[in-house]
């Protein structure tokens, strides 16, 4: 008897599971392993990378990213004013969203209204967005965004995921649960998501641009990097995000997969507090960055799969411009800091991410600051401790300097200037958290952003990057690439320089 | 019997009710805001504020808690910040992931570890017995991240005759279930043997025996039940494990169950889901020290409980 019940109960288990079993996809769906999972994908509301990424698939924004540069999506055309004041757009005709509803002027209208509601759940949206004072229907498809102050690098900010714009009937009649019903544009429409396992889109053969070429996709979440890897390598996934440094041979030697890499609009960079002794000394600051040899540091840290940095904000950035190199020198870093009263060096204590690239950087900067007399300490933290206390405001905040990574998310200058370099930004508001000040470079950002004329931003940016290059609040470390494993029957699946998978033209061989 | 479950159960209100509180608060006390993890570390102070406001921790914790006893007496254990969608619905999807994947490696881990147990046993010291009990000890003393790997290498990346990434469905269970049972298995074998030994030494086997009995009828009929008794307690502790999540079997095989929520939900800071998920193992040890008890009863018609 005490036999019997285990093997009734194995009798039911299985036919239970017999019962679940996997649901039968579409034959051409291509199954790409992320390794983070969504939490949602409403535009407007989501912040993580993986939500970005199938987000993508689904909606279009009134322009958007191929590749990095700016393309328009759901805008036929785009124009300026001369002051940045007023953007004005012709629509495509004839596009409709997935439910049915048509797009046009009236809908950008309703759903920009929408995202800037106090109310709604897209506050991702309306801190992005929050320049727009008004939006004029001119016509069908013709529709005018006028901003609260000019704002040159506005057309980039419609260009992110979080103003991709998704069917206003469908906010109406899903309410709070908005963020697991998706209703956009795009080329692929919605099917399933199953939470923390993976999200599944279908074709949208409707689409009003060139249709996708494969039935469907489905983002399969996977946390650990080695699943991924076995997953990719038993044919269970043919893309996989993520691969870490360790593993590229691996994929590399395998017949059938191929490693693609993408250079990203991200930074790897050691911020010094500038207010705190003796990085309050820019000497010392320059001193640091003489001391570290970064071509060795990517080699030795992530393989070589990175781009030393050239100047504070990622070579991707539009407003980019190349900065004389702080070349290799510990005999010039030691002078500086004896210059700067530190003979003997000093110690530092860095704050830094859990995780193995962050302790490897953490352990070669080490190495490199001892042979010029620093001594360095690497504090990792749990990613929740650690954002509470770099977020901390300035007289509270105890980092003297943390290992940590910045991205450009709009691919424009603005943003990446202003969210790390402008007194604005101080924690807890924003991402300047090494406390830096200078007005010269306020002054030419905020000249930047009154003008609609791309040439003078650019030159603009220049300058004031080539101010922050010298004052050096930050030890500019490197731009990693972001690097994924596929295999060699698909194409057309790569990372965008925002490190998010753009899946929209994947094809099977 | 059913007095005496339905006061077991009364009984564990209390202590419930002393997780419910104690959980509350040390979810608060972790540092980590949940609407900055939520928000993006890219995110202005006002995105923050918003999200905030909408996880209700714009409120006071007095009023927070007032707010969570409210809609646990409702059984509404809130909203994941996370997931976007109620803990009771986020949970059950897990659990039965969890409670699919322990349950049958439980089976497999009590049927092959009895019947290991057993034949060890009855050829005590034989080449069979030493053989079984060194390979108990490995299974013990093996990772489960080590087979797990191990196994995905052989069966998914060489052989490629099952999928690496677990999940609910025959094929899927295959891998991760085994690497799970392994190293139970090996405690249960062990538990088995010694305890059925322990058992034959008894008067009571001796005098059956002498009475002319066949050996298997002695140990069948007489030996086996009382010997189960402590197996059965160590079986349910296994289950109790297994349930409250397999953290390094799910992440290894990719298999979405409390595990895997747990860590899910700790990164993010998800109070709701922390707080579901703590209620949710407090319950279960419950219940299953509460079946072992009664299986007891089952076992050996001496113990009885009214």
């Amino acid at each position: 008897m005490v036999l019997d019940f285990p093997r009734k109960l194995l009798i039911a288990l299985v036919s239970a599971a017999l019962a679940l079993g996997g649901s039968a996809l579409a034959a051409d769906t291509v199954r790409i392993a992320t390794s983070l999972a969504p939490n949602s994908l409403q535009p407007a509301e989501a912040t993580g990378l993986p939500d970005a990424a199938v987000i993508r698939t689904m909606f279009e924004g009134l322009v958007g990213f191929l590749d990095g540069k700016l393309v328009t999506e759901l805008a036929e055309s785009w124009s300026a004013n001369d002051d940045a004041t007023a953007y004005t757009f012709k629509l495509h005709e004839g596009v409709k969203f997935h439910d049915g509803t048509p797009f046009d002027a009236n809908a950008v209208k309703a759903y920009y209204e929408w995202v800037l509601d106090p109310n709604s759940r897209g506050a991702r949206g309306r801190s992005q967005l929050k320049d727009i004072s008004n939006i004029e229907v001119l016509g069908d498809y013709d529709v005018r965004i006028d901003l609260s102050r000019p704002n040159g690098a506005f057309i980039y900010l419609l260009a992110i995921s979080n103003a991709r714009i998704a069917s206003p009937a469908s906010l109406e009649k899903y309410g709070d649960d908005i963020s697991r019903h998706p209703v956009g544009t795009g080329p692929f429409k919605f099917v399933s998501w199953s939470e923390g396992q993976s999200v599944v889109v279908e074709r949208n053969a409707d689409y009003w641009g060139e249709p996708a070429k494969v039935d469907g996709l489905e983002f399969v979440v996977v946390n650990n990097a080695a699943t991924r890897v076995a997953m990719l390598q038993s044919g269970e996934v043919l893309f996989v995000e993520a691969l870490p440094p360790q593993l590229v041979p691996v994929i590399e030697a395998a017949p059938g997969l191929d490693v693609v890499s993408t250079k990203t609009n991200f930074l790897r960079i050691l911020e010094l507090n500038t207010t705190k002794a003796p990085f309050t000394d820019v000497r010392v600051r320059q001193a640091l960055n003489y001391a570290i040899d970064k071509q060795q540091l990517v080699n030795v840290a992530v393989a070589g799969l990175a781009t030393v940095m050239t100047a504070p904000i990622p070579a991707t950035t539009f407003g980019y411009a190349e900065q004389p190199p702080y070349t290799y020198d510990p005999e010039k870093a030691r002078s500086l800091l004896a210059e700067a009263g530190y003979p003997n060096g000093f110690d530092m204590k860095v704050l830094t991410f859990t995780g193995d690239e962050y302790r490897t950087v953490g352990q070669v900067l080490q190495q490199m600051f001892a042979a010029v007399g620093v001594k360095m300490t690497l504090d990792q933290q749990e990613r929740g401790a650690l954002v509470d206390q770099i977020f901390k405001p300035m007289g509270e905040n105890p980092t003297q300097a943390a290992l940590v990574g910045a991205s450009a998310s709009t691919g424009d200058a603005d943003l990446a200037i202003t969210t790390s370099f402008l007194e604005q930004s101080f924690p807890p508001a924003a991402n300047n958290w090494s406390f830096y000040e200078n007005d010269q470079v306020e002054k030419l950002v905020a000249d930047a952003r009154a003008t609609g004329d791309q040439a003078t931003r650019k030159q603009l940016y220049a300058e004031a990057l080539g101010i922050i290059w010298q004052d050096a609040p930050w030890v500019f470390l490197y731009s990693p690439d972001s690097v994924a494993g596929r295999s060699s029957s698909l194409t057309g699946v790569a990372y965008a320089p925002d490190n998010t998978v753009d899946a929209r033209r994947a094809e099977l061989h | 019997m059913l007095r005496y479950t339905i006061r077991r159960l009364i009984q564990a209100v209390p202590t419930l009710v002393g997780v419910v509180v104690l959980i509350f608060f040390f979810v608060r006390a972790l540092p980590g805001d949940p609407a900055r993890l939520y928000a993006g570390t890219d995110a202005d102070p006002a995105t923050v504020e918003a999200v905030r406001q909408q996880f209700g921790l714009d409120r006071s914790l007095p009023e927070q808690f007032a707010y969570f006893v409210a809609g646990l007496s409702r059984g509404d254990l809130g909203r994941s910040f996370r997931a976007n969608m109620s803990v009771t619905s986020l949970l059950a999807r897990h659990f039965r992931a969890t409670l699919v994947l322990a349950s049958i490696a439980t089976v497999i881990a009590t049927l092959l570890g009895v019947l290991l147990g057993i034949t060890a046993a009855r050829r005590r010291n034989s080449f069979i017995d030493l053989s079984i009990t060194s390979a108990s000890v490995l299974g013990i003393s093996t990772p489960s991240f080590f087979l797990g790997i191990l196994l995905i290498y052989l069966f998914a990346v060489k052989l490629r005759v099952l999928p690496v990434a677990g999940n609910v469905s025959l094929k899927g269970l295959v891998l991760p279930a085994v690497t799970l049972a392994v190293a139970s298995l090996g405690t249960i074998a062990r538990f088995a043997r010694s305890s059925l030994l322990e058992t034959i030494a008894n008067d009571y086997v001796r005098t059956a025996s002498a009475k002319g009995l066949s050996r298997s009828r002695v140990i069948n009929k007489h030996a086996l039940r009382n010997a189960l008794i402590p197996v059965v307690t160590i079986v349910g502790l296994q289950f109790g494990f297994l349930l409250s999540g397999t953290v390094i079997v799910e992440t290894v095989f990719n298999f979405h169950g409390l595990g895997w929520l747990l860590i899910q939900s700790v990164e993010a800071r998800d109070y709701p889901a922390v707080q579901g998920l703590m209620l949710v193992f407090a319950l279960q040890f419950i219940v299953i020290n509460l079946v072992v008890d009664v299986l007891y009863g089952v076992i050996d018609p001496r113990i009885s409980y009214d």
